[in-house]
């Protein structure tokens, strides 16, 4: 989690809206099937089956962790089983320094780290062909 | 909003879905080893009977779905625990006994333990043999018939398979009263059921 | 309907042809083993058994009947409950995969990979696995590593031949999406399964063959 008592509050604003944009462009990167919370993990409340809670926006998924010079992103993401998960990670990190490095967001060392979770077929692919 | 389904295997369609057919052990292991639809199939199949036993529990339908709810929370995140994945049944009565107690131990605090207590409902579907429906029917009311806490005892011995120290502990009561309990639900079940012999 | 009288005492010594009725509980709990000839003996006391035997049996008979009975819920209950669940896959070690950018790491769980091997078990059509496992250093790049499974087998397949089917598929799908260094897959066949057969409680045993088969560790062909 991004120490937000120490970086300025703009920058915490900033790196929140870096975790949406980023969660939101590798939903759309290929072979992504599915974004999970890539935050430490934290003990889920029962409520949050009773509220039907959305593990989506406002909070982004993707983990952006900035201090000094070092900007840190970790993305978990589930792939598509059509295609090499190797292939999938790759494009993923892709996509996660093209946005960092459009919205500016950069650091002098940009790290990234994206971990397929689940490989799955996504609910839209044709089934199988018989 | 990008949501996918719960995994199925191989893409297939759900009437060829071999898990709705395995056992009890296999499910358990697979679920304990992350397969989550294997939990769903487990979900489904037990789901209804921890539903029953909680309503019976805790004396009416209000909060039975909370309670299976939660009560299936914590086994995914205790599969591991599971010596005898065979044993998953059992397990899972004695998780849903153990939620719906701290249901009532919440309502004791609030000074409401039993003012939710309503007759058994009755589900309207059709039945399928006759003489076994006289003797269920009789069973049902009976168990209905019985005092909340006889009914307690008795359900949380012979479904959620406690011991009477067990249940002791969960009800706040001494052992010595829940084996007199037991003993006058016994009775009272044993002659209603005379009837339908 | 007489109210049930919960102050009257209960003779705690109730016996039943001089047998105590909690003597006889435990009896029928234990499952009438080892046999009690003081017990057996007694007319009164078998009819008693009898009787206790029906009342439990019908008491959780009720329950199941009325469960069974349910109107077909609506799903919102199980759909939430599953996406908490899916987000709470616990997994495990982090299999690496490589990329020329040392300041980019990429990697996929072992949780995933045991999800791919689940996978590969339910398209060899007549298998359903249980138990997969990863036998080495995963978390090592190049590591050498083996693929343990335990499956059931449908009655009438030759084994060996399902046996190499499964490890080609294990090795193919592994193969696709991690670098795994899979050395070899090994499978234990522990049960078989008759068709539209719903297995017992414990998943083990049941079949012709008894006891479980182990078909060996085969080198993985990829």
């Amino acid at each position: 989690m991004t120490d937000e008592m120490l970086d300025a509050p703009e920058t915490a604003e900033t790196d929140q809206a870096l975790s949406r944009a980023l969660t939101r462009a590798l939903r759309g990167a290929p072979g992504v099937v599915d974004v999970f919370d890539a935050h430490p993990v934290v003990e889920a409340a029962v409520t949050l089956v009773a509220e039907g809670l959305e593990l989506a926006e406002p909070t982004g998924l993707v983990d952006v962790d900035r201090s000094g010079g070092l900007l840190s992103v970790a993305a978990h993401v589930a792939t598509d089983v059509a295609v090499p998960t190797p292939q999938t990670l790759a494009r993923a990190a892709d996509v996660i320094r093209q946005t960092v490095a459009e919205l500016g967001a950069d650091a002098d060392e940009v790290v990234v780290s994206v971990t397929a979770r689940l490989v799955e077929a996504p609910l839209e692919a044709a089934p199988p062909a018989e | 909003m990008h949501r996918t389904p719960p995994d199925r295997p191989g893409g297939r369609h759900i009437a060829d879905d071999p898990l709705l057919d395995a056992s009890d052990g296999t499910l358990a292991t697979r679920a304990r080893d992350g397969d989550v639809h294997a939990f769903e199939v487990i979900a489904r199949r037990h789901g209804p009977l921890m539903r029953v036993l909680a309503g019976r529990l805790l004396g009416s339908d209000v909060e039975t779905d909370d309670v299976v709810q939660e009560a299936f929370l914590v086994a995914w995140r205790r599969l591991g625990d599971l010596d005898d994945p065979g044993t998953l049944r059992a397990w899972l009565m004695r998780i849903v006994g153990n939620r719906s107690i701290d249901r009532l131990r919440v309502r004791r605090d609030h000074d409401d333990v039993d003012a939710y207590e309503r007759p058994a409902p009755r589900s309207e579907a059709p039945d399928r043999q006759v003489e076994t429906r006289l003797q269920l029917d009789a069973m049902w009311s009976a168990l209905d018939k019985l005092p909340l806490d006889q009914r307690r005892c008795w359900l949380l011995r012979e479904t959620a398979g406690y011991s009477y120290a067990e249940i002791a502990q969960a009800l706040d009561l001494p052992t010595s009263t829940v084996r007199g309990q037991i003993a006058r639900a016994r009775v009272f079940l044993m002659g209603e059921m005379e009837a339908w012999r | 309907m007489t109210p049930i009288d919960d102050s009257a005492p209960l003779d705690a010594a109730e016996l039943v042809d001089g047998v105590p009725v909690d003597e006889l509980v435990d009896y029928l709990d234990r499952g009438r083993t080892p046999r009690d000839p003081r017990i057996e003996g007694s007319a009164e006391c078998r009819l008693y058994l009898q009787a206790l035997d029906r009342v439990t049996r019908l008491s959780h008979a009720s329950l199941e009947r009325e469960a069974e009975r349910e109107p077909d819920r609506d799903d919102t209950w199980i759909t939430g409950l599953l996406e908490t669940i899916r987000h709470e896959v616990v997994g495990g070690r982090d299999i690496p995969v490589g990329h020329p950018d040392p300041a980019t790491k990429l990697s996929v769980t072992e949780a995933a990979a045991r999800g791919l091997v689940r996978r590969a078990g339910d398209d060899v059509d007549g298998v359903l696995l249980s138990s997969t496992s990863f036998d080495g250093d995963v978390d090592t790049a190049g590591a050498p590593v083996v693929v343990r499974v335990t499956a059931a087998v449908r009655y009438g397949l030759d084994l060996n031949a399902v046996a190499d089917q499964l490890r080609d598929r294990v090795a193919a799908t592994l193969g696709l999406h991690t670098e795994l260094a899979v050395t070899a897959v090994d499978v234990t066949v522990d049960d078989v399964w008759l068709p539209g057969d719903r297995g017992t409680g414990t998943g083990s045993g049941g079949g012709p063959d008894g006891g479980p088969t182990d078909t060996g560790t085969e080198e993985a062909r990829r």
